[in-house]
């Protein structure tokens, strides 16, 4: 075992995106690699999951894809997971139903 | 570079192929025992012995499609579906179609010797169709997901939508499907709309599937999706539109038309409205690869994470596999593996570029995968749609 900091790996989908995806499970404090640079995961990422790279403010759009597939429902940081804990669905609001 | 078949209708095909097509399951085995001769000739057709306008017209453009040289069509000869109407349809784009009835020829011994003849002499025809270079510019590209995964949404779609971007970058035509999954996006994916009438299309369109998956209980995310990581309709969606890349979508067609214009265009395949309500969307992959072939697909860029191994009929499939582990046990089905974005050995521009590159290789001739291994998939169920007049 290597006892050198755990660095895990993440894809920003495209350009505007304000979360990345996790490529493996990124553990809780370990240092995320994101097209050259450094992050640390404040929460664990499973694999697929998204984890904010910028601070999102309640109500803002989060971006994945280029496009808003989300809004923030609570305050994100950058190294956060984003999930349904903080973030819903804009339709699913809109039709006043659960996602 | 691409070297096109010139069919006398205008159309440049990269693929030679001549079709014999069934009008009726119940001369489905004499068709086949025709198409068995030659590996140029492929067999398919409508099973269905009731007409249907929708499979008629499927008929129609899959037989006058660019890749197809000539149709050789086999009817029992009491069948709901006039063979003669299809073969006056298609002879008007200049090639030769044939009809076989097998009760007036009588019955299947004649009728396959009769039907191979046909196929010989159709065959000579197709060695002397003139060659012309093509460009991207000319071909027109389908893209359809299937076997989906959770990498699906991450390597294998957003790949393809940056090698559609070069594709509508180059002047090319490009075609994604599957409205049904554009569900929760309506808003997003009208923000696209080249012009204010494609929007007013697209809105529709995916509000027709909202409907039809509402009434079809389709409508939702799963736990599983949760678990997956996907937050939001909106984001399962995207992940399977990806696929269409950035640039402006042109509008919205129907199965069996063929794009107005060049750049990016949305199919809905999704059925409308009938005596029967709504009926089945897209039964299986090979039917959703069939529409996109039927408005003019010379290539069809499937993705998939947990593997599959179709191909089709008439027009070549490039599979592109997001899951380097689906990748690794089934290699020889795919051609491109984009599962090295998940491994983070590749970014999704350079497997975008490989698949770029590969369409053009497979229109300069080179086989696919299904290609090589015979594929020859087709499904043309009933349905019922309107042509979309704004296309």
């Amino acid at each position: 075992m290597s006892f050198s900091l755990q660095e895990s790996k993440a894809l920003q989908i495209d350009p505007r995106d304000n979360v990345v995806v996790a490529l493996d499970d990124i553990a809780a404090g370990s240092q995320v690699l994101i097209q050259g640079r450094m992050l640390e995961a404040l929460d664990r990422v499973p694999f697929a999951h998204k984890m904010a790279i910028q601070a999102i403010a309640p109500g803002e759009a989060i971006l994945k894809y280029g496009v808003p597939i989300a809004f923030a429902t609570a305050r994100i940081k950058p190294g956060d997971w984003v999930h349904e804990h903080n973030a819903q669905s804009y339709f699913a609001a809109r039709r006043k139903v659960e996602p | 570079m691409i070297l096109g078949y010139a069919r006398a209708d205008g159309g440049l095909g990269i693929r030679n192929h001549l079709l014999c097509v069934h009008t009726v399951e119940c001369s489905s085995f004499v068709t086949q025992q025709i198409a068995a001769t030659d590996g140029r000739v492929q067999a398919m057709g409508f099973a269905g012995c009731y007409s249907n306008e929708y499979a008629a017209r499927m008929m129609v453009a899959l037989g006058s499609h660019p890749n197809v040289g000539g149709v050789l069509l086999v009817s029992l000869g009491c069948e709901g579906t006039d063979a003669g109407s299809l073969a006056g349809a298609i002879r008007r784009t200049g090639r030769r179609v044939e009809v076989l009835r097998i009760q007036e020829q009588g019955g299947t011994e004649p009728t396959i010797r009769r039907g191979r003849e046909l196929v010989a002499s159709m065959l000579e025809d197709l060695e002397r169709v003139p060659r012309l270079p093509m460009t991207v510019a000319d071909l027109v590209i389908g893209t359809e997901c299937g076997g989906s995964d959770a990498t699906s949404g991450i390597s294998a779609n957003p790949a393809v939508g940056r090698a559609f971007d070069m594709i509508v970058d180059a002047a090319g035509t490009a075609i994604v499907e599957e409205t049904l999954e554009m569900l929760g996006c309506r808003e997003i994916v009208a923000a696209r709309a080249a012009n204010p009438e494609a929007a007013t299309d697209l809105r529709a369109a995916v509000e027709k599937a909202e409907t039809f998956s509402l009434q079809a209980d389709q409508f939702s995310i799963a736990p599983g999706n949760h678990a997956g990581g996907l937050t939001t309709i909106e984001e399962k969606s995207m992940g399977a539109f990806a696929k269409s890349g950035t640039r402006p979508i042109q509008g919205v067609i129907k199965v069996a038309q063929t794009p107005p214009h060049k750049g990016l265009w949305v199919l809905d395949s999704v059925p409308d409205r009938s005596p029967f309500g709504f009926g089945y969307s897209n039964p299986n992959d090979s039917e959703g690869i069939l529409d996109l072939i039927s408005c003019g697909a010379h290539i069809v860029v499937f993705t998939t994470g947990r593997g599959s191994v179709i191909g089709s009929v008439i027009s070549p499939v490039l599979k592109v596999c997001g899951n380097p582990k689906t990748y690794a046990r089934m290699s020889g089905d795919m051609d491109v593996n984009a599962g090295r974005i998940i491994a983070a050995e590749s970014t999704l521009d350079e497997v975008g570029r490989e698949i770029f590159d590969l369409i053009t290789a497979t229109a300069s001739g080179q086989p696919t995968k299904a290609e090589m291994l015979g594929h020859r998939e087709y499904f043309i169920p009933y349905k019922s749609q309107d042509l979309c007049f704004n296309a």
